[in-house]
């Protein structure tokens, strides 16, 4: 692939994909978490 | 005047109104001088992160390690290229919260009144100025070597003319000044590397062809283990590699403040999707470029230059400008950072905490901006007097906070028994670990690189230091819980905490100042 040797090819290629796929994971996760406290946060003139 | 010199002077023009605009702002209290009060957005906040974490070393120091070694030195950025991920995934939410909940403006400020002790502050401070300064004075030769291929002047006027700009627009513009410069600057590195990567590969006829004239010239520019196998089986050093990068950033000091200055801890999981994209578009590039220099430019007698010389040498004109525009702004938005943060531990961590307590904002502001300018100018005078490798001087600094700070920083934000006997044993056997083991050259009988010898010992130390000290008080084991569950407040003042509270803090100091003036004696 692109002119490289397999090991090198299979050693580096996935590390992009890799790094986005954790990106996104971890921005579900935290926005999931984000949504949670907002549940529980009282609302502007509750007590 | 050249039409490269007159696109960076303009950017140059650029950053000083920026430094001029921010000033104003920055006067009014010294959360936003050394914080922007706390008030920088998920794209500011990612952006400036990225601008000042990938310094001066991505466009001389990263490329040059290509150019010599191949395609192993990718190694360094695929582990950059996630950097950033997992330093706002792990500590960005818990910190900034932490960090307003101990009213602390610095980083290491945060460490001591985490571990509730002056001697955390202390040390954290030293080895903070110390290393900080080894990083600046890297990035200060590479501005020189940057300005010097693109004007044509001698290295010292160079030099003085390119650090001189940064110190103005950070003493008088503050963080926030160095928070803007630095979203511009991040947007000028990622067009400047990718076009002229783009315009390199297609002079080449290609990715696939360029590794076709590699193999031609040496087939082991394209192995993962180094030019001649130099590196062959030894993943102690590949892992080292990956990791100096991938979760060194957690270590830097400047890097570490941009959580704490972030608007609201919501502000960390959008500010990981700018982030990542970024770096994929941006950090493989000057790696590339650096493969592409073997090729085109066979002979060149410093490697660090490969990014200059191949500028001038294949894309005179607009694009060599805006090239050495980006290596510039990388050079730039991390010395501000790291000027910035000098001048901040120097003035909050041990001028007022350990010489004027009393100091009130407004001999802070001007306090710290004397530091700054005095850092810049040991600086200029340094990095005047022998310019070194700036690779090794960038990986040595980096390596060296990296191992201080990683544990106790996470540590604190993860433990409610992490104490200070364990912080302090954490940076110091971190430090001296990676210190040694470069000095001695231990990677060559342990196949081990010195990160990974400061990572482990660093640990130790803190496992072993928790032992030992006393337990942190009921205060701040509260505090650290409530740090990971968020607050029971209202959404607005969540959102906007910072914000509203400076003003009643201002005014209250107003009340103190005016009452102390009138008060007889």
């Amino acid at each position: 692939m692109f002119g490289l040797p397999m090991e090198t090819f299979y050693w580096f290629a996935p590390w992009p994909v890799f790094w986005m796929g954790l990106a996104l994971v971890m921005y579900v996760k935290l926005k999931r978490e984000d949504e949670q406290e907002e549940r529980s946060l009282p609302r502007e003139g509750e007590d | 005047m050249n039409l490269e010199l007159c696109i960076f002077t303009v950017y140059l023009v650029v950053l000083l109104m920026i430094g001029y605009l921010s000033s104003k702002r920055a006067s009014q209290s010294v959360d936003d001088f050394l914080l922007g009060g706390r008030s920088v957005g998920p794209a500011v906040t990612a952006m400036t992160m990225q601008g000042t974490y990938m310094s001066g070393y991505m466009f001389m120091g990263g490329p040059a390690l290509a150019y010599q070694q191949g395609w192993y030195a990718l190694w360094y950025a695929f582990s950059d290229a996630g950097g950033s991920i997992v330093n706002i995934s792990v500590l960005g939410k818990r910190m900034r919260r932490l960090s307003e909940r101990l009213g602390a403006l610095s980083p290491v400020e945060y460490l001591g009144k985490r571990y509730e002790s002056s001697l955390v502050q202390l040390i954290a401070s030293i080895i903070s100025i110390v290393f900080i300064s080894v990083y600046v004075f890297a990035q200060f030769i590479a501005a020189g070597k940057a300005l010097t291929s693109l004007t044509g002047m001698p290295y010292v006027p160079a030099l003085t003319v390119g650090v001189g700009v940064i110190v103005l627009y950070t003493v008088f513009g503050g963080y926030l000044a160095v928070v803007w410069t630095d979203f511009i600057q991040a947007i000028i590195m990622v067009l400047g590397v990718v076009g002229i990567t783009a315009v390199a590969l297609v002079h080449l006829g290609g990715l696939t062809e360029l590794n076709h004239a590699l193999t031609r010239i040496d087939p082991t520019y394209l192995s993962i283990w180094g030019k001649d196998l130099a590196y062959q089986g030894q993943w102690g050093v590949v892992l080292g590699a990956v990791l100096i990068y991938s979760i060194g950033y957690m270590g830097l000091p400047h890097v570490v403040v941009r959580h704490m200055s972030m608007q609201s801890p919501k502000t960390a999981r959008t500010a990981i999707l700018w982030s990542a994209s970024w770096n994929q578009l941006f950090v493989f590039a000057p790696y590339l470029l650096g493969l592409c220099g073997i090729v085109l430019l066979p002979n060149l007698s410093d490697p660090e230059m490969v990014i200059p010389e191949l500028a001038y040498t294949f894309f005179p004109g607009v694009f060599a400008a805006i090239l050495l525009s980006a290596v510039m702004a990388a050079v730039m938005s991390t010395s501000d950072s790291l000027l910035m943060q000098a001048g901040t531990i120097l003035s909050r961590d041990i001028y007022q905490r350990f010489i004027d307590p009393k100091a009130d904002h407004r001999r802070m502001v001007w306090v710290s901006r004397l530091l700054i300018l005095f850092v810049g100018v040991v600086g200029v005078a340094v990095a005047a007097f022998e310019p070194p490798s700036v690779f090794q001087l960038v990986i040595f600094g980096f390596g060296v906070l990296g191992n201080s700070f990683i544990v106790p920083y996470v540590a604190s934000v993860y433990s409610t028994k992490a104490n200070r006997v364990g912080a302090i044993a954490a940076m110091v056997s971190g430090a001296v670990t990676h210190i040694l083991w470069t000095e001695w050259n231990f990677e060559a009988v342990t196949g081990l690189h010195p990160f990974i010898g400061g990572l482990v010992m660093s640990i130790l130390g803190m496992l072993i230091g928790n032992f030992f000290g006393k337990v942190p008080s009921q205060k701040i084991q509260q505090e650290v819980e409530g740090a990971k569950k968020g607050r029971n407040i209202s959404r607005d003042l969540d959102r906007h905490a910072s914000r509203e509270l400076a003003p009643e803090a201002r005014n209250i100091e107003l009340h103190f100042r005016s009452s102390s003036e009138v008060r007889p004696t």
